[in-house]
């Protein structure tokens, strides 16, 4: 009989314990359902914390193989496209747009121009300005006083809008320069600053 | 007697798994709940999840070419707290890099991550300072990096967004 009772009552806490664990399981599966350590944050009505909108942004700034002119009598610009989207925005109350601005990684109030350094020398730069279509349909964006986070690039307040840019450059910075002064591999980053705002 | 040695041993045997399943549930919570996240970043521990999503919904959204940038409207926390709820990652879709910071605008620096491959981040943010009460204008740095050994840095991106301390 004791026996018995000792033994039921080891049983008992065996299953006692077993349960604590299997509880912890389901308290584990009801936060993440497939069982899984995978974490979404839910862009549709997204909370705080939450990832509200997503944009993509061009990778990198690449002018790729530069030209000396023979004369400045007119401008020798190389154009490369870029594009910014608004992959994904739901839910954005009235009025509220996510506002993209644009900026070169080095710059500040005082010296807010876009360059590419040479990689070699770092005193070595060419400027390169950015648009927000093709040149010809208007200024490019960093024309003025850059604000704080960057020149204003575009706003978008729905999935799937876009800006198919220009970054160009004026070959004309290298002319008359010693190809042992200029020759090599250029680099240069935008930072891309977006937030959203109230119209 | 014989009898009375078998009930014996019994339960020895009973009692002894009794004590090994306690133990494996014991060990079982503790590394679930309790145990502190042991991947170090710049000297603050962080989480970092590896199946980390956005959360983007719309079906068939096809990649274009670029890098996916996640964008915040509000975070919340309590004065005091030492963690800030706010899912900060690389969206899996990329073919870079990211280092993350969280920062104030003034520049205070509350958080940077290692390096986040594409489809790792985390949810809870291991704050380098507490906050007192108010409303802050802070961001998440993307600094974007080759995945090569080299690690070179690319466009990089700023995510605004406004830090309500409770």
């Amino acid at each position: 009989m004791k026996t018995k009772s000792i033994l039921a009552l080891a049983l008992a806490l065996s299953l006692s314990a077993a349960a604590v664990v299997s509880a912890s399981a389901a308290t584990l599966t009801n936060t993440s359902p497939d069982g899984s350590a995978e974490v979404t944050a839910r862009i549709e009505g997204a909370g705080p914390g939450e990832v509200s909108y997503i944009i993509t942004i061009p990778d990198k700034v690449d002018f790729g193989v530069l030209t000396q002119p023979s004369d400045t009598t007119s401008d020798h610009f190389k154009d490369v496209s870029y594009t910014v989207t608004a992959t994904e925005i739901n839910n954005l109350p009235e009025n509220n747009w996510v506002s993209v601005r644009v900026k070169d990684e080095n710059a500040d109030l005082e010296n807010d121009q876009f360059y590419i350094t040479q990689t070699t020398s770092p005193n070595t730069k060419l400027t390169y300005d950015v648009y927000e279509g093709l040149p010809d349909e208007g200024q490019a964006v960093n024309t003025g006083d850059m604000s704080e986070n960057g020149y204003l690039l575009t706003a978008f307040n729905t999935t799937g809008q876009k800006i198919d840019g220009t970054l160009r450059l004026n070959q004309n910075q290298i002319y008359g320069k010693s190809l042992d002064e200029i020759a090599g591999d250029y680099s240069g980053h935008m930072v891309f600053h977006s937030s959203i705002i109230t119209v | 007697m014989n009898k009375e040695r078998k009930s014996k041993k019994i339960i020895i045997i009973v009692v002894v798994a009794a004590i090994a399943v306690f133990a494996a549930a014991g060990i079982y919570v503790y590394y679930n709940f309790y145990s502190q996240p042991t991947e170090a970043s710049q000297g603050v521990a962080g989480k970092i999840l590896r199946d980390w999503d956005t959360g983007a919904t719309e079906p068939g959204t096809a990649k274009s070419s670029g890098t996916q940038i996640p964008g915040y409207s509000t975070a919340e926390m309590k004065a005091g707290d030492t963690v800030l709820h706010l899912s900060v990652g690389n969206p899996k879709t990329n073919e870079c890099g990211f280092y993350a910071t969280v920062k104030l605008s003034d520049g205070t620096e509350l958080y940077k991550s290692q390096l986040l491959e594409p489809g790792s981040g985390l949810t809870d943010i291991p704050l380098s300072k507490t906050l007192e009460k108010g409303e802050y204008k802070a961001m998440v740095l993307y600094e974007c990096v080759t995945l090569d050994d080299d690690h070179k840095p690319l466009n990089s991106a700023e995510s605004e967004f406004t830090l309500i301390v409770k």
